[in-house]
């Protein structure tokens, strides 16, 4: 089991294991998944936890062009129980034929690979035959050892248990995160991958000057446009907003940096003049 | 950006309304005594949790809740990093307003940094490495009491013992009273 793999450095075949800590990560990452599938011309199919239109929505939110690509027939959103499950049940047998027929379905359509990526949320509900769980992972590890078919297990690390989660990890070929700057008990800081930037969520203070600078610096790296989302973040102080501010000035003229946020920490960043600067925006968020 | 959060406040937040030497502003007779906290470097985050729920029970707007929650914050961080180290933060309601002092109780020169606050602009980008040509910050320096100046419906700062600052923030409870930040 290698160290935490970059989403985007997934190989065709990788049957690799997501942890997530928030349902922004892994929208993100997960956005990330399907962007590159997609661009491979490959077909995609998630397996999600939430209603289909709502993980294609979150998909579309993140740039992804979604709905060209379920017209075409490219991408499919599918809810999990419909599909790995029968009748409430799982059984490895079965969600193993059905993975097998998700394989020959793509081929036939003449796709050159399929991308899946599947919420594991579903088994952590009451559902008889859970415990075969592991079984499953194992068969999967088997079918795509050859091919151009590639597998994302998504697991909720909040909700899973260490035990769980270590022992269906070393089933998998990589292990795969956001890379993360800085995280504690009222912070996190970590990388975005669609569209690409940094993500703050919690509360955000001068302690944390030296994560967010390094994350800042990392950001302006970046080819494009950058993105620093803060949708989750609920406080913000003064030097960290005039760090922010500060990195979106020092951005040569054609690049732009987007700002998402809360109303509440907009009105912070136009306080502190974010509007005066060419290339940034501020786009405000619903407050959850 | 070294100038104003490392300067001691004798002279006061500059962007202050009222800054000047006004003496001490204890809660009186009559007002009602909400919160006494002792804050550090480690304990930030308590504070304004703290001084969050104390806000909103007291009858202030969600927005101006959140403008006290900085200003506090502010004010602590400067006792934190370039005062003593340390202080206590005492919040009482004074007729329809909510009122905040707070105290720089440290006997160390400087709290968890270098008062020179060097590290702050390594980076994500000097003030000045911005290339040549960009506009200079609009707001220099200090932008934490800058901003707590723009916040809260007054201020005062106050020579405490030992030379330590007290300064003393007000925010109105009346509806539409005091300066909103824009939204």
């Amino acid at each position: 089991m290698s160290a935490d793999t970059q989403i985007t450095d997934l190989a065709v075949n990788d049957h690799a294991c997501l942890t997530f800590g928030e349902p922004e990560e892994l929208f993100d990452l997960t956005a990330a998944y399907v962007r590159d599938g997609l661009a491979s011309g490959l077909k995609v199919l998630w397996l999600s936890d939430s209603p289909p239109d709502q993980s294609l929505a979150q998909l579309a939110r993140r740039g992804i062009e979604v709905s060209a690509a379920v017209t075409a027939g490219q991408m499919a959103a599918v809810a999990c129980a419909d599909y790995l499950l029968r009748g409430g049940a799982f059984t490895a047998g079965q969600a193993a034929n059905w993975l097998h027929d998700q394989m020959a379905a793509s081929r036939d359509d003449g796709y050159q690979g399929l991308r899946l990526a599947v919420d594991m949320s579903w088994a952590l509900r009451p559902i008889s035959g859970v415990e075969q769980l592991p079984d499953f992972e194992e068969s999967v590890a088997a079918m795509l050892a050859s091919g151009t078919v590639s597998m994302l297990c998504q697991y909720d690390r909040e909700r899973f248990d260490p035990v769980t989660l270590a022992s269906v990890a070393a089933l998998h070929t990589r292990s795969v995160a956001a890379a993360t700057y800085y995280q504690d008990a009222v912070l996190r800081i970590c990388r975005q991958y669609a569209p690409a930037g940094i993500r703050l969520a919690g509360e955000i203070d001068y302690r944390a000057e030296e994560p967010l600078s390094l994350a800042l610096a990392e950001a302006l790296r970046m080819d494009g446009t950058i993105t620093i989302n803060m949708a989750d973040l609920s406080f913000i102080d003064a030097c960290c907003l005039r760090m922010i501010v500060t990195a979106a000035r020092s951005l040569p003229t054609p690049r732009s940096i987007v700002l998402e946020c809360s109303p509440a920490i907009a009105s912070r960043f136009v306080l502190f003049g974010a509007t005066d600067v060419t290339g940034l925006s501020v786009r405000t968020i619903d407050d959850r | 950006m070294t100038g104003d959060l490392s300067g001691r406040p004798q002279a006061g937040p500059q962007a202050g309304p009222q800054a000047g030497s006004q003496a001490r502003d204890l809660p009186a007779g009559g007002d009602e005594r909400l919160l006494e906290q002792a804050f550090d470097a480690d304990s930030m985050y308590q504070l304004r949790s703290s001084v969050a729920a104390h806000a909103a029970h007291a009858g202030l707007s969600r927005t101006r809740a959140e403008d006290l929650v900085i200003a506090v914050h502010e004010l602590a961080a400067n006792v934190v990093r370039h005062g003593g180290g340390r202080g206590r933060v005492l919040l009482w309601r004074h007729q329809h307003a909510i009122r905040c002092q707070i105290d720089d109780e440290g006997d160390g020169e400087t709290g968890d940094r270098p008062a020179d606050h060097g590290a702050a602009d390594h980076g994500a980008g000097h003030d000045g490495a911005a290339g040549p040509g960009a506009p200079p910050w609009r707001i220099t320096p200090g932008h934490g009491l800058w901003l707590v100046g723009q916040l809260a419906d007054q201020v005062s700062v106050a020579a405490g013992p030992a030379g330590r600052a007290t300064t003393t923030i007000t925010f109105s409870l009346a509806a539409g009273g005091g300066e909103r930040s824009p939204a």
